[in-house]
C-alpha cells in the first residue's frame, strides 16, 4: 500500500538467539484504527518498539510517516507503552508540558496546550497537583494527555486496555475513536479480542513473531468458517457426536460451533433438538475470538 | 549517535529542579557544616565526658608521693589562677568573684606560690588558721570546702583527669582487690630508694589500653627524683636547668621564591590541606555518582524510560541525566565550600577552639579550591559515565550495587594512597597513579601542595578528557540497550557482544 502510514516489509528482530519478530510485513491505512493482535509473547511489543524508533530491526525495511528512519520522526508520533508511569513528584501540568517540550513544542505552547487538554479531559482542577496524588484512572488520563499533547499524526498504544476497569476501558476507547474522527491514525496492540472487534478497522494477527492473517475486519471474517451459537440445557458431551463440526467452544450452557464448509445448519439444528433443550440457536459470522483461537491454535512454534 | 543539546538540556533542567526540591538535597547541603561543627567540638565534649582515672600510690620511699602531690597542686593552682585571670568576676565561682583583675604576671606568680603552699599544708593537715582573708587563703579554703569545684571550673587541670585516691597503709593484695573491683584504674609502687636507681617502680593495672595516667605520673616522679639527685650532688639549680635544657629545632620552610620563613602550624596544615581536599573530593564524587546510579535505576523502575525514548534518543537522555545531576552535585559542593570558607573566616573561634588549629590556611589557597572544582568535574564525568551504563543494566538497586563492586574497589585506591602521597607528593607512586585516569583527579589534587610541572598537568588532563569521552561513548551504547532490558542483568560476555554489535550499527 503506497499511502500507508506505517509499512513493514520482511522485518526481523532477534534477541540473544530468540527470534522475536520474523519477516513481518504489514501496512496501516491512514485515518484508521489498526490492531496488532496476538497472544502474550507473540512479538507485539517488539514490533511496536521498532516502529516508534526505540529498537532497530535486524533486517527488513520499515517506513513510518514517509520516513525510513523512525528515530527522525519521533516528534510526529505519540507513543503510550504498556508499562507506563509518571514522575511522582512532578506537578501534572509540568509533566505534560515536559513531554510536549521533549517532542519539540516551545515552552509557552506546551503549557497552553497542556492546560487545554487537561481541561478537556476533566483534569482542570489538577494542574498543580503532584502526580503521586492522582488515582489510577486520572494517572491514565494524564499519560494519554502527555501522549497527545503535540498532536501526533500517528498514535501508537501498546495494550491500552490492560489492567483497566470497565469505566476506564470505555474512556480510552472514546479517546481512540475521537482521534480517528480527527483523521489521525491509531495503532494499538491487544490480546483482548472483544475490544479489537469493537474498534479496529483493520488488524493483523501475529504469533511467534510471524503474521498469521491480516486485513480489514470484514475481509478476515469473510475468510473464516461459519459458526453457530447455541444456548442449551443438557449434556454438552453430546455436542461432540455431531457430524460436520470443525471445532467446539463449549462453555457448559453456551457453545460456539464452527462448521465445516459443506455442513448444513438445518441438519445441525435438527440433530440438536433431538438431544438437548435448545433455548437459542444463532447462525452468524465467526467472532474475532474464534478466528483468533483457530489461527493461533493451528500455528505451532517453528 | 549525535547529541541533541536542547533535548539533553531539557532533561537536565527537569532532573536538576526535581533534585533541588527534595529534602535529601538540603540535608546533603547542611550536612557538611554540621559535620564540621561536630568534628571540631566533639573532642571538647569528649573531654568532659571522659571518666576520671582513679589511681593510688604505694610509696615505700616515704617522701616521693608527697613531693609529687605538691607538684600536682602547684601545676593545678597555676592553671586555676590563669583561668581565674581570664574570666570576668561574673564568670568566676561566687566565692572568688572579687579577687581583682589578676593582670600582673608577678601577682599571679605570688598567688600561685601562696595558694599552693596553703593547699599542701591543708593536705597534710598542718594548717593552723580558720578564717580566710588573703586571696590565697580564700582560694585554698574554697578548694578545701568543695574539692570537686576547681576541676569543674578549670577542666584543663590534671586533677580533672586523674584522681588520686588515698590508701594509707594498704598493701599490694588489698590494692589488687581494689583493682578487681574497679575502684582503681591502677596503682603505682614507688621503691624504697628511687634516688639510688635500680628499678622496683611499678604501675599495676588491668587495663593496658589506658596508659595516660602512667605516662603523666611517671614524668612527675622522674622530675621529683631528678631534683633530689641534683640537690644531693650539690649542683646549683641554674646549672641543673642548663644541663637539662633540650635542643629545640625550629621548623623553617623554604618557599617557592627561595626565601626562608619560620614554619608555623598553619604551614604544616597548608601542606596537608590537599589530603583533606582529596577526601572531600572523594566523598563528593562518590555520593553524587551514587545519586546518579539510584536515579537511573529509578527511571527504569518508574517505567518512564520507554516513553522518553519514543521522544528523544538514548544518548540525549543519558547526557541530560549526567548533566542534571552534575549541576545538582556542583550546587552541593559549592554550597559546602561557601559554608566552609564562611565558617572559617567569620567564626574562626568556633573551629580553632578544638586545638588552636588555624584552618584559614586551607581557605587562603585559592589554587586548592580551584583545582578541587576542576577535578570534581573531571572525576564526576568519568565515574558518572560508568555508573550510568551500569545503572541502565540493573532493574533494581540491589542488582546495581552488585554491578558497582568493581568500581567501588577502584575507588578505594585513592583513599589508601591519600596519606602516602601526601608525604611524598612527587614520588613514583604519585607519578604513576597521576596517569591512570580513574585516579587522576584524586592523585593530582593530592599533589597540589607541591605541584608537578605544567606538562604533567596538561598531559594528565588531556588523557582524562579522552578517557571521559571514551567512557561516555561506551556508556551510551550500554545505556541504549540496557535501559530497555528487564530481568537479570547480562553476563559480562553478553555485555561485550552487545558493545561489539552496537559498534557495527551506523545511525
Amino acid at each position: 500500500m503506497a499511502d500507508a502510514v506505517v509499512a513493514l516489509h520482511e522485518v526481523t528482530k532477534t534477541f540473544a538467539n530468540v527470534v522475536a519478530v520474523d519477516r513481518l510485513s504489514l501496512a496501516v491505512p491512514p485515518g484508521t484504527i489498526y490492531g496488532i493482535l496476538g497472544p502474550n509473547g507473540a512479538g507485539k511489543t517488539t514490533s511496536i518498539r521498532m516502529l516508534v524508533g526505540i529498537l532497530r530491526p535486524d533486517s527488513g525495511t520499515l517506513r513510518v510517516l514517509d520516513s525510513d528512519s523512525p528515530s527522525t520522526i519521533k516528534a510526529r508520533l505519540g507513543y503510550l507503552p504498556e508499562e507506563k508511569g509518571l514522575y511522582k513528584k512532578m506537578r501534572v501540568l509540568d509533566l505534560v508540558a515536559y513531554f510536549g517540550r521533549l517532542k519539540g513544542l516551545p515552552r509557552a505552547d506546551a503549557y497552553a496546550r497542556g492546560k487545554r487538554l487537561l481541561d478537556e479531559f476533566e483534569l482542570g482542577a489538577w494542574h498543580d497537583a503532584k502526580c503521586e496524588s492522582l488515582s489510577k484512572g486520572m494517572g491514565q488520563k494524564v499519560q494519554i494527555v502527555a501522549t497527545l499533547i503535540h498532536e501526533p499524526e500517528l498514535i501508537v498504544l501498546d495494550e491500552p486496555f490492560s489492567g483497566l476497569d470497565p469505566v476506564n476501558v470505555e474512556l480510552v476507547r472514546n479517546i481512540v475513536l475521537a482521534q480517528r474522527a480527527r483523521n489521525r491514525t491509531v495503532l494499538l496492540s491487544t490480546h483482548v479480542m472483544e475490544q479489537a472487534e469493537q474498534i479496529c478497522d483493520s488488524l493483523v494477527v501475529i504469533n511467534h513473531g510471524r503474521k498469521l492473517l491480516d486485513g480489514t475486519l470484514a475481509d478476515i471474517r469473510r475468510g473464516a468458517h461459519r459458526t453457530v451459537t447455541i444456548d442449551y440445557d443438557g449434556d454438552g458431551a453430546l455436542l461432540r457426536e455431531l457430524p460436520g463440526i470443525e471445532r467446539i467452544n463449549d462453555a457448559g450452557r453456551h457453545a460456539e460451533l464452527t462448521l465445516q464448509a459443506e455442513t448444513n445448519t438445518q441438519d445441525i439444528l435438527a440433530r440438536l433438538v433431538d438431544r438437548l433443550t435448545i433455548r437459542r440457536f444463532d447462525t452468524r459470522e465467526a467472532s474475532l475470538h474464534e478466528i483468533f483461537v483457530r489461527a493461533v491454535g493451528g500455528d505451532h512454534a517453528p | 549517535m549525535r547529541l541533541d543539546a536542547s533535548k539533553a538540556a531539557l532533561v537536565a533542567a527537569r532532573e536538576y529542579l526535581e533534585n533541588v526540591r527534595t529534602r535529601g538535597f538540603w540535608i546533603s547541603v547542611l550536612m557538611m557544616p554540621f559535620i564540621l561543627i561536630l568534628v571540631s567540638t566533639t573532642p571538647v565534649l569528649l573531654r568532659g565526658a571522659e571518666s576520671e582515672a582513679r589511681f593510688a600510690v604505694l610509696d615505700k620511699s616515704g617522701w616521693v608521693e608527697r613531693a609529687v602531690a605538691a607538684r600536682i597542686i602547684r601545676d593545678d593552682v597555676t592553671v586555676l589562677v590563669a583561668t581565674l585571670a581570664r574570666k570576668t568576676p561574673n564568670e568566676r565561682p561566687k566565692a572568688l568573684g572579687d579577687l581583682g583583675a589578676l593582670d600582673a604576671a608577678d601577682d599571679r606568680a605570688r598567688l600561685v606560690d601562696e595558694t599552693s603552699r596553703l593547699l599542701v599544708q591543708i593536705r597534710q593537715a598542718e594548717l593552723g588558721i580558720d578564717t580566710a582573708t588573703t586571696p590565697a587563703e580564700r582560694i585554698a579554703f574554697w578548694w578545701r570546702d568543695d574539692p570537686e569545684a576547681p576541676a569543674k571550673f578549670a577542666p584543663a587541670m590534671a586533677s580533672a583527669k586523674f584522681r588520686y585516691v588515698a590508701t594509707p597503709g594498704m598493701d599490694k593484695p588489698e590494692l589488687n582487690a581494689w583493682l578487681a573491683d574497679d575502684r582503681l584504674l591502677g596503682y603505682f609502687v614507688i621503691p624504697d630508694d628511687p634516688v639510688a636507681g635500680g628499678g622496683g617502680a611499678e604501675y599495676v593495672t588491668r587495663k593496658l589500653t589506658n596508659q595516660d595516667v602512667r605516662r603523666w605520673y611517671a614524668d612527675l616522679v622522674t622530675d621529683v627524683v631528678r631534683d633530689r639527685r641534683i640537690r644531693e650532688e650539690n649542683i646549683a639549680p641554674a646549672t641543673a636547668e642548663w644541663i637539662q635544657a633540650p635542643v629545640d629545632f625550629a621548623a623553617v620552610r623554604l618557599d617557592a621564591t627561595g626565601a626562608e620563613a619560620e614554619a608555623g602550624f598553619s604551614d604544616t596544615l597548608g601542606q596537608w590541606a590537599p589530603v583533606a581536599f582529596v577526601y572531600l573530593l572523594w566523598i563528593s564524587i562518590f555520593s553524587i555518582t551514587q545519586m546518579l546510579l539510584t536515579n537511573t535505576v529509578d527511571e527504569k523502575s518508574n517505567k518512564l524510560v520507554e516513553v522518553l525514548l519514543s521522544s528523544i534518543a538514548p544518548v540525549d537522555l543519558m547526557a541530560g541525566k549526567i548533566l542534571g545531576i552534575a549541576a545538582t552535585g556542583i550546587t552541593i559542593v559549592v554550597a559546602w565550600l561557601t559554608l566552609f570558607v564562611g565558617l572559617v573566616l567569620l567564626l574562626p573561634g568556633l573551629l580553632s577552639g578544638a586545638g588552636g588549629m588555624d584552618l584559614s590556611a586551607l581557605v587562603n589557597q585559592p589554587t586548592y579550591l580551584a583545582s578541587f572544582l576542576v577535578y570534581f568535574v573531571l572525576g564526576y564525568l568519568f565515574y558518572a559515565a560508568l555508573l550510568c551504563g551500569i545503572g541502565s543494566l540493573a532493574s533494581n538497586l540491589k542488582e546495581a550495587q552488585t554491578l558497582m563492586m568493581p568500581i567501588q574497589l577502584l575507588l578505594i585506591v585513592p583513599l589508601i594512597v591519600m596519606v602516602p602521597i601526601g608525604r611524598d607528593p612527587n614520588g613514583l607512586l604519585a607519578q604513576i597513579l597521576s596517569w591512570l585516569p580513574p585516579f587522576t583527579p584524586f592523585v593530582m589534587m593530592n599533589r597540589a601542595a607541591f605541584p608537578p610541572g605544567v606538562a604533567t598537568y596538561v598531559g594528565t588532563t588531556l588523557l582524562m578528557l579522552v578517557s571521559i569521552a571514551l567512557a561516555l561513548r561506551l556508556a551510551a551504547r550500554v545505556f541504549e540497550t540496557g535501559v530497555l532490558m528487564t530481568g537479570k542483568p547480562p553476563k559480562l560476555r553478553h555485555l561485550w557482544d552487545l558493545l561489539r554489535e552496537r559498534s557495527h550499527d551506523a545511525r
